[in-house]
């Protein structure tokens, strides 16, 4: 049986995307990206960190480039710069749309 | 190291209650290490810790050793695996960092057990209509059912086959549902909440996910 295919692209999710735009990472780059990015609002637990990228990996928004030891690192392809220009597409239309509205 | 012995007084599929019960007993002093029909504990000074359990993503006896070197920068330590279904993690830092933060990927962690006990529910399904079609056989095509019976103890033998069925397809049904839930209010973006009073039943649990 197929596993279930991604249906939401959460916060988190976006995060983990949004970090490999300049380089490669590894899951501790990952969490520091995000950690710093957002100033420690977004906390990302391992099991979560660890779900994503297989989740990721399974539905080729990314591959892995390397393991050295125990460290895996991973690059994004294009489906994934794809879906993630998409969902920013989504979230600025948004923004626009909230900022847009006139406040009583 | 001498370990205490102790029924587990909780559904393990009830993974809230299961963490609630692990975190009272560590706080009585007896830190958990593994569960068989019974569940044992390690003996040391009474403690406050957190402990969460995480289901097997795939068939695998430990996490690899990467995630395991990865939890532990988070505070998180391995216990052990119970019953092939879930991980066991212990942290004893007064606020660990949650290993799952984001409800609806948690979501995902569960695809692989809730196939297990479907299949699980399956097998039990099958193996209780297999037992009822062979008592059948044995009163229905016997000129002496009775005789048979005691001559070759078959309905005793089938008739706690058929027990050991329904009440192992209550077990998995039980555990399928409750797993279920979790899955949809996942999903539904809600995250667990890991305080949990329970009550404590004496239970011979059946594990037949673990098959």
């Amino acid at each position: 049986m197929a596993k279930k295919a991604l249906e939401v692209l959460t916060e988190t999710m976006l995060y983990v995307l949004m970090s490999f735009l300049k380089k490669e990472m590894c899951g501790i780059d990952i969490a520091e990206f995000i950690e710093k990015k957002t100033n420690g609002r977004v906390k990302i637990g391992p099991g979560t960190l660890y779900t994503i990228l297989a989740k990721f990996e399974d539905e080729e928004f990314i591959v892995e480039t390397a393991v050295e030891g125990r460290k895996r690192t991973y690059k994004i392809i294009e489906k994934g710069m794809e879906l993630y220009r998409t969902e920013l597409a989504r979230l600025k239309s948004c923004v626009s749309d909230g900022e847009s509205e006139e406040v009583l | 190291m001498k370990l205490v012995k102790k029924l587990f007084p909780v559904n393990i599929y009830d993974i809230v209650a299961t963490e609630s019960y692990l975190k009272d007993m560590a706080a009585e002093g007896l830190f958990f290490k593994k569960l068989g029909i019974f569940a044992y504990f390690e003996k040391a000074e009474p403690e406050k810790v957190t402990y969460r359990l995480g289901p097997l993503t795939k068939a695998e006896k430990k996490p690899s050793e990467e995630i395991l070197e990865d939890y532990k920068r988070y505070g998180w330590e391995y216990v052990c695996t119970i019953a092939k279904l879930f991980h066991v993690y212990i942290s004893k830092e007064k606020q660990p960092t949650e290993i799952h933060t984001d409800p609806i990927t948690q979501g995902y962690t569960y695809e692989y057990l809730n196939k297990k006990l479907k299949f699980s529910a399956i097998l039990c399904g099958v193996l209780l209509c297999l037992s009822i079609v062979m008592i059948l056989y044995a009163v229905l095509f016997n000129d002496q059912p009775v005789l048979f019976a005691v001559k070759y103890g078959q309905s005793a033998y089938q008739s706690l086959m058929v027990i050991f069925g329904v009440f192992s397809i209550y077990q998995t049904a039980r555990g399928s549902i409750k797993i279920k839930k979790l899955i949809t209010s996942l999903q539904e973006g809600i995250s667990i909440t890991h305080k949990k009073s329970y009550k404590k039943v004496i239970i011979i649990m059946f594990y037949l996910a673990s098959l």
